[in-house]
């Protein structure tokens, strides 16, 4: 890791070779272990270590970019030289006003030790749990150190360090699986244990799962089931770019009933509840965005180029640029109910209990339809208790109608990280959730 | 690098590993994005580093950087031991590599024009040209045109003093129209979505593509899918053109076929298969008329190369034949467990990552059906085209399908166009259920290039050669 003082000094540098009008430049530099494994052993264990930077320069209302990982004075001037002729080469972009200007924003959190030794013992803690259960364990423990650090010519000094880990975990016995997932700085082998010892007991089971006919049910969702909607609804239409160009489910829809009234959504990128990310990749802090609230559509989140476009605020929620995707919320959370697990699946008389889902695609964008798979976890519910596993679902359904019939929230939320987006959120009741077909060869 | 390969493997020698290899990777990138005219992405990278994996003690370690300083290069080799070390406390595997005789071997890909030596600017001009043609249709809000370039240039060397020098130079691009409506919104892309085709080669092939000559009848077509009725909902015959089984090769046969999922190391992550190696020469994995091949010698294909990141030669193999499920996707360390030698499918997403075992090009074997003749065949159905959405099960079992468009076959003649067009199944009752293949005329080559594995993910370039192909009592329309 190179340090603020010294990124700064070579982004000084650049600006001062450029000669551009403004000049742009993005540092991130990244350390990872991550160590697989599969039936209680290590297979893969891997580490990297990598340095990029990126820049970005403007000449009137024409732009260029270049990215190297050759981050020496040579590779940055060449890389500001290419970055610059592409420019040179470009139509100008009437939508574009300016690159942001920031007031100096410096989070230095410490490092967490990459430990290769300290992974094993973990994963041992996991294995020996699988191995006192008679099952299988797969999974993977990651930890990343980075450093990203922001710098523009009209100001904008943006620099953090942070480490974060991540543990996914599956327990499997013949046809049962169960799930868990961590995310967090320094996981503890206590909190990995726990998350074995619940992965293990699902699936342990004295039923074989079953198949189910397909059709509509009332669900239990667990938290990461629940994660999984968000991360939709996320790719669906929070971004000011859909919603300025009218394919987010919110275009027109703002102050309009979305959603039943417990529901409520927010970006958050500032909050030390989930996993702050403090500013965007154009060094613009971050700006709390309430996204749905009580079930009415409330907003979008933007970054400067859309903000320009639509003549609103920057909400500093820039993606790395150039990108035709526009500005995406990576800090969601979802407010919390006041019920207790337990209480929630006594209600159900008969119903599907849903640890996570797997591979879920769009069907209908505008009508937030998606269509995936149940996984890790999937049991029947009778007269209020969890009976027997079943065979994984299909499902086909609009979320925002699954919300509509959102019937209890659970108080405790699960915090999840996934490759930069993280979400905070609660486990779902749900009424009339529509399955269309089951996995049996 | 031939230099830096060589000195990392005397130094992995030294210190007496197992098993050990490196891999120099520098990678070269160009990527144009136009929207609405405007160039709005024009970028360019140049990414260098090397990875080390060895095997010592009883287990793997991988180790990576784009720090080619001497004192850094010792380090990483150490890391990569210690790391397998690590492994080791927790399992002692025993080392197992399917045998391989040292090869000294490059590859280049066949091309004619290196497309970097083409300048940015012809390259914009094509993408803004192609997609101001689409302007004429006033619902096609947005017209995008994608053009990537993406060169790889490797060493590979190992322990058992093999050294390998490829390039393998890839891109491609396409066109899109979004037709924007009240509510909503429809998208055509030509030549596939995904940002269009893509393939092994040179600028000859986005010269190929005639994005100019489809720029209309793609902005035109978009407003008659926005225009277009609901697909209906039940069960029908239907016809998936080459594009679309293309994606359905890639899903339903390609990735349940990957011996390390079998084995289950992709298990809490992208899932496992429903395949067991036990099935080899048994499970009847599609009606008679169904062979399919994995062949990374496909001239041009987007899953062609010389050698795996194992520096095992690029092969083609039978995975099913007559409909019988012949053979998995392998590499030294799986193919053993199956008494077998690898069939040279491992490859890694640059220099940070391990090589995990990936597709080629998994081909479905051209028919003998003129795609006339198979619609007049067909009394009532569906011809669906162009993948929207894609989604499949952890085993690989119930999938389920959207399409851009479709359109109606009564009596033997193309209809009208649906739009939203789904269709569902289970993976070996669907590839049994097909009856008619397209012949050579139609079978063309089509480029996956965002196929996702492992962690962290990697993304693989791999291929599909298909031919339009009809399936019976299929379910169609799901939709709530």
């Amino acid at each position: 890791m190179k340090g603020y003082k010294r990124l700064k000094s070579l982004a000084e540098k650049v600006f001062k070779a450029s000669k551009a009008d403004q000049t742009e430049v993005l540092f991130a530099n990244v350390d990872q272990l991550l160590t697989r494994f599969s039936k209680n052993s290590i297979h893969q264990n891997v580490m990297s270590s990598d340095n990029q930077v990126s820049i970005r320069v403007v000449k009137g209302k024409k732009i260029g970019s270049a990215l190297t990982n050759k981050v020496d004075p040579d590779g940055i001037i060449q890389t500001l030289m290419r970055a610059t002729e592409i420019a040179d080469l470009q139509s100008e972009d009437e939508k574009f006003k300016s690159l942001p200007c920031e007031k100096e924003i410096v989070i230095e959190d410490d490092f967490g030790k990459i430990n290769p030794k300290d992974f094993a013992n973990k994963v041992t803690s996991i294995v020996n749990i699988a191995m006192d259960k008679g099952v299988k364990a797969f999974g993977a423990i990651k930890r990343e150190n980075a450093e990203i650090a922001i710098f523009n010519s009209s100001g904008t000094s943006s620099y953090r360090t942070s480490t974060l880990d991540n543990l996914n975990l599956v327990m499997m016995d013949g046809e049962l699986s169960g799930y868990g997932a961590l995310s967090g700085i320094n996981l503890t082998i206590n909190d990995i244990e726990q998350l074995a010892l619940i992965a293990s007991a699902k699936c342990k089971s004295k039923y074989t799962p079953i198949p189910i006919e397909p059709g509509e049910y009332t669900v239990f969702l667990e938290e990461y089931a629940v994660i999984t909607m968000l991360m939709m609804l996320n790719y669906m239409g929070f971004s000011g770019l859909k919603f300025l160009e009218g394919r987010s489910f919110l275009s027109n829809k703002i102050g309009k009933k979305i959603t039943g009234a417990d529901i409520s959504i927010y970006d958050d990128g500032i909050s030390e509840k989930g996993i702050p990310s403090y500013f965007d990749f154009e060094g613009k802090k971050k700006k709390k965005v309430i996204l749905i609230e009580n079930g009415i559509g409330k907003g979008v989140v933007y970054d400067s180029y859309t903000a320009n476009m639509g003549n609103k605020k920057n909400t500093g929620h820039s993606l790395p640029q150039p990108n035709l995707f526009g500005p995406y919320c990576l800090n969601i959370f979802m407010k919390s109910g006041n019920a207790d697990v337990k209480d929630m699946i006594s209600t159900i008389k008969k119903g599907i209990y849903i640890t996570r889902f797997h591979y879920v695609n769009v069907v209908h964008p505008t009508k937030t339809v998606m269509t995936g798979m149940t996984r890790d976890g999937t049991f029947l519910i009778e007269n209020g208790e969890i009976t027997r596993p079943i065979k994984n679902l299909r499902f086909t359904q609009s979320i925002l109608d699954a919300f509509k019939n959102a019937k209890m929230i659970s108080k405790k939320r699960k915090l999840f990280s996934l490759e930069g987006e993280t979400y905070l959120a609660p486990a779902v009741v749900i009424k009339c959730f529509n399955f269309t077909g089951v996995s049996e060869m | 690098m031939k230099d830096i390969a060589l000195k990392i493997i005397d130094l992995l020698k030294l210190k007496r590993v197992t098993y050990g290899d490196v891999r120099i990777v520098l990678r070269k990138l160009e990527n144009i994005k136009v929207k609405n005219e405007v160039p709005l992405v024009v970028t360019t990278s140049d990414d260098c580093g090397f990875g080390v994996r060895v095997f010592i003690d009883g287990g793997w370690g991988f180790s990576s950087s784009s720090d080619f300083k001497i004192g850094n290069i010792e380090k990483v080799v150490n890391q990569a031991i210690s790391i397998a070390k690590a492994s080791g406390s927790v399992n002692k595997n025993k080392f197992q590599f399917s045998e391989l005789d040292p090869i000294e071997g490059a590859y280049i890909t066949p091309h004619q024009i290196n497309p970097l030596n083409v300048s940015l600017e012809e390259k914009i001009n094509l993408l803004v040209n192609a997609t101001s043609k689409m302007k004429k249709y006033v619902l096609v809000k947005i017209r995008q045109g994608f053009m990537r370039i993406f060169i790889d240039e490797k060493i590979f060397a190992n322990t058992e003093d093999s050294i390998i020098h490829q390039k393998v130079m890839t891109c491609g691009g396409g066109i899109q129209a979004t037709a924007i409506g009240k509510d909503e919104y429809q998208v055509r892309a030509y030549p596939n979505s995904f940002e269009g085709n893509f393939a092994t080669g040179g600028y000859e092939f986005i010269e190929s593509l005639q994005l100019d000559e489809n720029s209309e009848r793609i902005g035109q077509e978009a407003e008659e899918i926005l225009k277009a009725p609901q697909c209906p909902s039940g069960i029908m015959d239907i016809i998936i053109d080459s594009s679309q089984l293309a994606l359905q090769v890639h899903e339903s046969i390609g990735h349940p076929i990957e011996l390390d999922r079998v084995f289950g190391t992709e298990a809490s992550y992208a899932g496992t298969s429903f395949i067991e190696p036990a099935m080899m020469n048994n499970l009847r994995y599609g009606s008679g008329i169904v062979n399919v091949y994995a062949d990374a010698t496909v001239t041009g294909a987007l899953g062609s190369f010389g050698y795996d990141d194992e520096g095992v030669p690029a092969q083609r193999i039978p995975i099913i034949q007559n409909g019988i499920f012949k053979n998995f996707l392998s590499s030294r360390e799986t193919a053993p467990l199956i008494t077998k030698k690898s069939n040279g499918t491992m490859r890694a997403d640059g220099w940070q990552n391990i090589p995990l075992i990936r597709m080629t090009n998994i081909n479905l074997e051209p028919g003998e059906w003129d795609l006339e003749d198979l619609i007049s065949d067909t009394k009532n159905g569906l011809y669906l085209e162009t993948n929207s959405s894609w989604s499949i099960d952890d085993k690989r079992i119930n999938f389920q399908f959207a399409t851009e468009l479709a359109k109606e076959i009564k009596n033997g003649k193309l209809g009208k166009i649906y739009k939203n067009p789904t269709y569902t199944g289970i993976t070996t009752k669907f590839w049994n259920s097909c009856d008619a293949i397209c012949s050579e005329k139609y079978w063309k080559k089509w480029g996956t290039p965002n196929c996702g594995k492992g962690e962290p993910p990697q993304t693989m370039y791999v291929g599909h050669c298909t031919s339009p192909a009809r399936f019976r009592n299929v379910y169609v329309g799901v939709m709530k």
